[in-house]
């Protein structure tokens, strides 16, 4: 089999498949770690988010935060539509609020408006975060920070954490089953009567399983060489696309909207 | 001490810990502004066990200054401001110093101390808020009127803030001696120290 995938010529048609399994095309690759839809690399995701974020939060200009929405919503719409339509609808309704506040100046309205202002600022930073944890895959993340040269004590604490919440999620699912079936039902209103009794039964045997499997997990990772000082090559190449520069046009226009905008409310 | 691989493969572990729990207590949050204080600051106290565990086994200068660093990155995909991280290191930075200076023998007694310094970057998620009702409220006061204005001014107090960093410290107080005791209770026994 060997002497096959290393000659040329006729032989190596009849061990096509074999070669296949073992050195996959690039085409394969990209099916294997893109989705279907245009998404930029994770690079200029990043760099959006964290000027979406400086700028709204920072801001008082409406005319910027109505923008950073939308275009945290159309973002969103390329991977999870649902999604898209359930942020609109939540930043619609605080505008809606915070409008009707200014309009009819009464207590309550002034009260529930200045929360709907709110709500409506942090759907943009929100919906454009969920649309980076939806869009960058965690390994194709690992190869971005790496190829950013960030350190090595970035890197591995961040490689981890997106390895974890999978697994501290179904632990806490097990706990509270467990608890459930002892017959201490870990609801809402056994927190309000002994909230941090009711949490020191779910965290203390939580963070004994997350542990034990972080254990098991550092073990692994060790062998596999993680933490080692080399920078370890990647089977999946990053590079930009058209995808990346829409994004990055629409996050310089947010910048130059906070700068001509900012710094008056209404 | 430098923090070897295994160390920061410990921070990633007990970061990703440290921010689910404040999470899904930050949750209760959207029943309303109350609710949101209430939730943090159950939060807090419980994330105590968190960072007493987590400091019982990484003692080193850079492991509280990497877990309050890298939570902010986190909270950042939560949609709060990127003010976090700074806050994070600083405060985490401090939190290190009172670990890794002095008596190892009396580690039980700083760790509720320094967990207090770190839960003080809570206080920076309402920066905007109120930086950005100060301008809203000063134009809005000249436009609406002094029944909207005496309105706004009743909601977003100045008070709000430092009451903030003084309650989360004490909070933390609680939390970390409550972590402190959790640890010998039941993770000392089970051999997790």
């Amino acid at each position: 089999m060997s002497v096959a995938s290393t000659s040329n010529g006729p032989a190596l048609s009849e061990d096509t498949a074999v070669a296949e399994t073992h050195s996959p095309t690039p085409g394969d690759l990209d099916s294997a770690f893109r989705s279907p839809a245009r998404i930029p690399d994770p690079r200029t995701i990043l760099i959006v988010l964290i000027v979406i974020n400086a700028t709204v939060l920072a801001s008082t200009s409406q005319i910027l935060a109505y923008t950073a929405v939308l275009l945290a919503v159309i973002c969103l719409a390329t991977v999870r539509p649902r999604y898209a339509l359930t942020a609109l609808s939540i930043a619609a309704t605080g505008t809606a609020l915070a409008l009707a506040a200014v309009a009819w100046p009464l207590p309550v309205l002034v009260f529930v408006g200045v929360i709907g202002h709110w709500t409506m600022r942090f759907t943009a930073t929100a919906a454009f975060a969920v649309y980076a944890l939806i869009a960058i895959r965690p390994s194709v993340l690992v190869a971005a920070l790496r190829r950013v040269h960030l350190p090595r004590f970035v890197v591995v604490p961040v490689t981890v954490i997106f390895r974890m919440f999978p697994t501290i999620l179904r632990e806490a699912g097990a706990v509270r089953d467990a608890m459930t079936l002892r017959g201490l039902h870990p609801d809402p209103l056994s927190f309000l009567v002994h909230p941090i009794r009711t949490g020191e039964l779910l965290i203390v045997p939580l963070l004994t399983s997350v542990i034990r499997s972080g254990d098991e997990l550092t073990a692994a990772a060790l062998v596999r060489g993680l933490g080692r000082p080399e920078r370890p090559s990647s089977v999946f190449t990053l590079r930009f696309t058209s995808a990346d520069v829409l994004l990055g046009l629409a996050g310089l226009g947010l910048i130059v909207l906070a700068v001509t905008t900012g710094g008056r409310a209404g | 001490m430098k923090l070897t691989a295994r160390d920061l493969i410990s921070v990633g572990i007990f970061t990703a810990l440290y921010f689910a729990i404040v999470f899904i207590f930050a949750m209760v949050g959207f029943l309303g502004p109350l609710a949101m204080f209430i939730g943090f600051g159950i939060g807090i106290i419980l994330d105590g066990i968190v960072v007493a565990l987590f400091v019982v086994r990484t003692p080193k200068l850079g492991a509280l200054t990497l877990l309050g660093g890298i939570n902010g990155i986190l909270l950042i995909f939560s949609g709060q401001t990127w003010l976090v991280v700074p806050a994070g290191l600083i405060c985490g930075f401090l939190a290190d110093l009172i670990v890794t200076r002095g008596d190892p023998a009396r580690l039980p007694r700083r760790i509720p101390w320094a967990y207090a310094v770190l839960v003080v970057t809570t206080v920076v998620p309402l920066l905007p808020i109120a930086f950005d009702s100060q301008a809203y409220f000063e134009t809005t006061a000249e436009q609406m009127g002094e029944d909207y204005a005496a309105a706004f001014a009743a909601l977003m107090q100045a008070w709000v803030l430092p009451a903030w960093v003084i309650i989360s410290f004490v909070l933390g107080l609680i939390g970390g001696h409550l972590g402190v005791r959790v640890s010998r209770k039941h993770f000392e026994r089970a051999g997790l120290v």
